[in-house]
């Protein structure tokens, strides 16, 4: 005989095709289902009737189903959003403390970066400064000498004239 | 130390003291703030200068007098130690204070004197007159008004004259005069030179026809008590001789000119005062040593134990000022005091009185060199500790000196190793400065004379 399905050589009596597995005979399905493929319960449909009908049905309430359902979804919604700040806050306070300790070595790096220029900034200015200052001193001690040099020529040209003069 | 025969009170009865009174003969220092001393017992506190690396000890004697001892620390790294001993004398009103280095101070109600181990005393009166005295109590010079042509002025008659660590006294006593000058609101005495004939002048003014060979009896070169930077063989010129013998000449006059019969009392007295300050060192120590809480607090003041031990023996080996070494003078000083000198002889030529304000108000003021003639106690113009400057000792404007004070700040450029230090800074008398205007051309003219009377004739100054 053939597979209903594939068309395959099976054994004479075989339930499934031993190449697609479909299974032979008046129950076999057009395609591959696990389901169709599984023993079914044998419940009739009148019998699933009965039992609904003998199956205790809830007591009514009126609106509460209502409030019961709006009390869970905010509550629901409460604890999730609870969950979430907490979560939120706790990623945030590792985050601030990751990004506080970068700032800081950050910050740091820029105060010692700052304070090298700043003390090379300074010893610049001192160092200028300094060299206004000797250039301003060598200035004056040379404007001093040269002062000196003309009050001992006038001196010194009186003595010689009065000198002279005397001779 | 000798005292002169004739006491300062003595020679000021014979020159009472004028309407003029001159500023003090030290500098007021100025305020600064004390830190608490440290009783260490009824008799002895530690006052701790941590900014100077040192501390100051404070003790009373059982006989009244007081002993101060100061320790610091010097730029280069070394401990510096002196003191003192005061003795005030209430009868006299005398407050007399003699230091570990040979100094010796005396204020008195009307006069300050100061003098150096072995040399002369030199006193200033209330009137801003002035007279000095040998160890052995002969006078070197002093001073007393007169009238010349209708003009007060000072006369200073001198008798004798400082010269390789002796006095020369001369065959008949010179007499200098001094204008009476006001300075900033008071009176000071500006030498008044002698002028001399042109002929005088004349090898001043060219090279030497014959070199002044330096040799150990050269008379008229420079005492060994300096040391130049580059020394010379023999000098061609007036100008470069002078300068030197003017350097050397006032340094000379430090060395102790005492006998040797005073000198050893006088060193005696010195060995024992720094016996006791040393000794007073060394109790001070052992008491803070074996108190915790006198530790504690010094330490809270920044003294360590170990800096108050560890100098305690300086003292025993300190110098005397006339025991030192030679003084080191830079070129550019060399260089200087001879520009002055030719400037000092031509001035002298023309018969110039100099005044401090003439120097101060004039554009080489920055570089002007004063040169002490006598040692004056003087104040650190940034601690207010007191050092000395003693003859020889150079110095200039730090800054230029405020119109109205009697002060001026004044750097010192060189100086004796018991003197104030190169570079510091002190607080100078303008007074005090216009002696030692007085002082270099008094010198000039000195040694113009030494070198007029030897330079034609070296056989006469040779071996002299």
């Amino acid at each position: 005989m053939h597979c209903d399905q594939c068309g395959t050589v099976i054994h004479e009596g075989a339930l499934f095709c031993k190449k697609c597995g479909a299974r032979q005979g008046p129950m076999a399905a057009p395609s591959v289902d696990m389901s169709a493929a599984l023993p079914v319960p044998a419940v009739s449909r009148a019998e699933a009737a009965v039992a609904r009908a003998e199956a205790p049905r809830p007591a009514k309430s009126g609106t509460r189903p209502v409030v019961w359902a709006v009390v869970a979804s905010v509550v629901v919604s409460l604890g999730g959003l609870a969950g979430y700040l907490g979560w939120r806050n706790k990623v945030d306070a590792e985050e601030a403390a990751q990004k506080l300790a970068l700032f800081a070595a950050e910050s740091g790096r820029h105060v010692a970066e700052s304070e090298r220029r700043a003390a090379d900034e300074v010893t610049a200015i001192a160092g200028v400064r300094q060299a206004a200052a000797e250039a301003s001193e060598r200035a004056e001690i040379a404007a001093a000498k040269a002062a000196l040099d003309k009050v001992i020529s006038e001196e010194e040209a009186l003595a010689k004239a009065s000198a002279g003069a005397q001779k | 130390m000798r005292h002169a025969t004739q006491s300062p009170a003595q020679t000021l009865a014979a020159h009472p003291p004028g309407a003029h009174a001159l500023a003090p003969a030290t500098a007021t220092p100025t305020a600064r703030p004390a830190r608490p001393a440290v009783a260490l017992n009824q008799t002895t506190s530690v006052t701790p200068r941590p900014e100077r690396g040192g501390y100051a000890i404070q003790h009373q004697n059982p006989d009244g007098s007081r002993m101060v001892v100061n320790q610091h620390r010097l730029a280069g790294g070394t401990t510096h130690v002196g003191g003192y001993k005061q003795v005030v004398d209430p009868r006299s009103g005398t407050t007399t204070r003699t230091y570990a280095d040979g100094h010796r101070t005396i204020a008195g109600p009307d006069y300050r004197s100061r003098s150096i181990y072995g040399g002369p005393t030199y006193t200033t009166y209330r009137s801003g007159l002035h007279s000095a005295v040998l160890p052995g109590g002969r006078p070197l010079y002093r001073e007393g008004y007169a009238v010349y042509r209708g003009q007060r002025v000072v006369e200073r008659t001198v008798y004798a004259r400082v010269a390789y660590g002796h006095p020369v006294y001369y065959a008949a006593p010179v007499v200098r005069v001094y204008n009476v000058v006001p300075l900033y609101g008071a009176p000071v005495y500006v030498y008044r030179p002698y002028v001399y004939e042109p002929v005088f002048y004349r090898i001043f003014w060219s090279p030497f026809v014959t070199p002044v060979v330096v040799t150990r009896d050269c008379y008229i070169c420079p005492a060994r008590v300096v040391v130049f930077a580059s020394p010379v063989v023999s000098y061609t010129n007036s100008v470069d001789l002078l300068g030197d013998l003017q350097i050397s000449s006032a340094f000379d006059e430090r060395v102790a000119v005492a006998s040797a019969a005073e000198q050893q009392a006088d060193h005696d007295e010195l060995a024992q005062l720094r016996q006791q300050m040393s000794g007073l060192q060394q109790q001070v120590g052992d008491t803070v040593g074996s108190n915790e809480q006198l530790k504690t607090q010094l330490a809270a003041q920044g003294t360590k134990l170990a800096d108050i031990k560890a100098e305690s023996d300086a003292l025993k080996a300190q110098q005397t000022v006339s025991e030192l070494s030679p003084v080191q003078v830079p070129e550019e000083v060399r260089q200087q005091v001879r520009q002055q000198m030719r400037l000092s002889i031509a001035q002298h030529r023309n018969g110039r009185s100099i005044a401090v304000s003439d120097i101060a108000s004039s554009g080489y003021a920055k570089i002007y060199l004063f040169q002490a003639a006598a040692p004056i106690n003087v104040t650190d113009k940034e601690t207010g500790d007191e050092c000395f400057l003693n003859s020889g000792d150079l110095i200039r404007f730090s800054s230029p000196p405020n119109g109205d004070s009697a002060v001026a700040q004044m750097a010192v450029v060189t100086s004796g190793a018991d003197s104030c230090k190169p570079r510091q800074v002190v607080e100078v008398p303008m007074a005090d400065l216009q002696e030692m205007l007085n002082g270099f051309n008094e010198r000039v003219e000195g040694n113009m004379k030494r070198v007029n009377s030897c330079v034609g004739a070296s056989a006469k100054c040779q071996n002299t």
